[in-house]
C-alpha cells in the first residue's frame, strides 16, 4: 500500500516541504531531530528501503547535528552542555553544578537566579556534611526535597581533586533521576580534570 | 522581544489551542516568561483557561482601542504565564479581527503587546484566511499541527503556499519551526502507516520527533480549563509537552537563537 505516493494532493504537499526546507536550511541552518518518541505507539525508525525511490532522489534527508557535550571553547560551556544534555535525556527541568560554597560553575535553567541557588545549594550541602556529625554517618552524598505538589530538588554530593562539588537538579517528583545524575557526574568529573 | 511562534493548520480541530496553552505552559514552568494570545475568534485559548474569570476584554477590545494592553493582558494565579483573549463576544467582533488584519492593524497590536516576554504563542484560527496570513507575517516561526488523516494531510499544500507566500512576500524570516503530529493513536494501523510514509518523504527536520497522543485527560482538562498537567493524574499526559518543550530549546540552541532567556529567567519559586 502506497497511499502517499498515490496523491496528488500529498505529492504536492511533499514537494513543498521540499522546498520549504532546502530555503531554511539555506537561510538560517534547520536544527534536525535525532529519532521520533513514540511511547504510545510503535517505534518507527526511517526505513529507506522501502522508501519510494522517486521521492528519496528528490532530497537527500539531512544531516542531523548531534550535540557532543564535551565540546566548547571554555569549560563552563562545556559543562553546561552536559547538564543540557542531562535534562534533555532525563526531562529534568534544571540543573546546577557548584563548588562546596555553592558557587555555581555551570547553571541551566536555574528557577532563581545564582545567588540564590548558590546559598540553597550550600545549605543542602551543610546538611549533608551535618549527618556525618549528628548521625555519625560519612556516606551522606545524596538529599532529595520535594518543593512543591510536582517538584522536587535533588543535591548529589561528589568530590573532584579532594574538593566538594554538587549537583542540583530540579524535576518532577515521579522521575527516577539517579542514573542520569550518576552518568553526568562522570562526565563533568572529566571535563573539571 | 522574545520570539513570536503561530501555531496554525489548515484544518480544525487538530489541536492547536491545547498546544498553544500546553506548550505555553511547560515554557512557563521551565523558567520563562510566556504570553499566550487568542487570535481566534472562536476563542479558544480564552475557553480553554478559563480566562473569563479575569477578563472578557481581548484583541478586539486593543484593536477598537477601548480598552489598554494592561486591561487584557491576564497573568495566571502562579504568576508564570500571560494570556490575551481574543475577547470576541459578537459576529461583529469576529469581523473587526479580520478587517484588522486586512489593514494592517492586527499585526500592528500584536507587536505592541508582545515585548518582555521570552515566548508568544498566537493561537491561529483553522485555515488560510487574513487573520492567520497576517499572524505569520508578524511571527519568528510556525508550528504546522497535523493528524495523520489523509483529509488532513492531503489540504496541507494549500498551507504551506501560504506559508511561502507570507515569506516571500512579507516576512523572510518567518520559519516553519516543526511539523507536530498530534492526537496520535499508536494503536491504529491506518495511521502508524502514514506517519510511516511521511516519515519517509518529508524531510525528518521539518518534523518535531515528539509526538502528542490522543488522551482523553486533553478532553478533562479542556472542561476543568486548565493545561492538563494541573489535573490529577495528569502528569504523564503532559510529558510529550516538556518534551517538546525540550525539543524546541534544543532546536534553538543549534540553530544559534534563544539567546539569553535561559540565563535571565524568573522561576516558579
Amino acid at each position: 500500500m502506497s497511499r502517499l505516493t498515490d496523491s496528488s494532493e500529498l505529492q504536492e504537499a511533499l514537494s513543498l516541504f521540499q522546498d520549504l526546507f532546502e530555503e531554511q536550511r539555506h537561510a538560517k541552518g534547520f536544527a534536525g531531530p535525532i529519532g521520533r518518541n513514540l511511547e504510545k505507539g510503535p517505534v518507527m525508525g526511517p526505513d529507506v528501503a522501502a522508501a519510494p525511490a522517486e521521492v528519496l532522489t528528490q532530497a537527500p534527508l539531512p544531516t542531523v547535528p548531534v550535540i557532543d557535550e564535551t565540546e566548547g571553547e571554555f569549560r563552563g560551556d562545556r559543562l553546561e552542555n552536559v547538564l543540557f544534555a542531562m535534562c534533555r535525556r532525563g526531562g529534568f527541568t534544571g540543573a546546577v553544578v557548584s563548588d562546596g560554597a555553592g558557587l555555581p560553575l555551570a547553571v541551566y535553567n536555574s528557577p532563581v537566579d545564582n545567588d540564590r541557588i548558590a546559598a540553597f545549594t550550600s545549605v543542602l550541602g551543610d546538611a549533608m556534611a551535618k549527618a556525618g556529625l549528628f548521625l555519625e554517618q560519612h556516606g551522606a552524598e545524596y538529599i532529595s526535597m520535594d518543593i512543591n505538589y510536582e517538584d522536587k530538588v535533588v543535591v548529589r554530593r561528589f568530590v573532584y581533586a579532594e574538593m566538594e562539588m554538587y549537583l542540583l537538579v530540579l524535576c518532577a517528583q515521579s522521575m527516577d533521576e539517579r542514573a542520569e545524575v550518576e552518568m553526568s557526574i562522570e562526565q563533568i568529573v572529566s571535563i573539571l580534570g | 522581544m522574545g520570539r513570536i511562534l503561530t501555531v496554525a493548520s489548515q484544518k480544525g480541530g487538530v489541536g492547536k489551542t491545547t498546544t498553544a496553552l500546553n506548550l505555553g505552559y511547560t515554557l512557563a514552568r521551565l523558567g520563562h516568561s510566556v504570553l499566550l494570545v487568542d487570535a481566534d475568534p472562536q476563542g479558544g485559548i480564552a475557553i480553554a483557561s478559563n480566562l473569563k474569570k479575569k477578563t472578557d476584554a481581548g484583541l478586539v477590545n486593543l484593536l477598537r482601542g477601548d480598552a489598554s494592553a494592561e486591561e487584557v493582558v491576564a497573568t495566571t494565579r502562579d504568576g508564570s504565564m500571560s494570556v490575551v483573549g481574543s475577547g470576541v463576544a459578537t459576529p461583529a467582533d469576529t469581523i473587526c479581527i479580520e478587517d484588522a488584519a486586512r489593514d494592517g492593524s492586527l499585526r500592528l497590536t500584536i507587536e505592541g503587546i508582545c515585548g518582555g516576554y521570552d515566548y508568544v504563542f498566537l493561537d491561529a484560527p483553522a485555515g488560510v484566511g487574513g487573520i492567520v496570513t497576517s499572524l505569520l507575517g508578524v511571527s519568528d516561526g510556525v508550528i504546522l499541527m497535523l493528524r495523520c488523516r489523509t483529509l488532513v494531510l492531503k489540504s496541507l499544500p494549500i498551507f504551506l503556499k501560504l506559508l511561502r507566500e507570507v515569506r516571500d512576500q512579507h516576512n523572510r524570516d518567518l520559519q516553519l519551526e516543526g511539523a507536530l503530529v498530534t492526537m496520535w493513536n499508536g494503536g491504529n494501523e491506518l495511521e502508524r502507516q502514514t506517519l510511516k510514509e511521511l516519515e519517509q518523504s518529508v524531510p525528518e527536520a521539518l518534523f518535531f520527533r515528539t509526538v502528542i497522543p490522543e488522551d482523553d485527560n486533553f478532553e478533562h482538562a479542556s472542561i476543568k480549563a486548565v493545561p492538563v498537567i494541573l489535573l490529577p493524574g495528569g502528569r504523564e499526559t503532559a510529558r510529550p509537552y516538556l518534551e517538546l518543550a525540550m525539543e524546541m530549546k534544543e532546536r534553538e540552541l543549534l540553530r544559534g537563537i534563544g539567546g539569553d532567556a535561559d540565563e535571565q529567567t524568573d522561576g516558579l519559586f
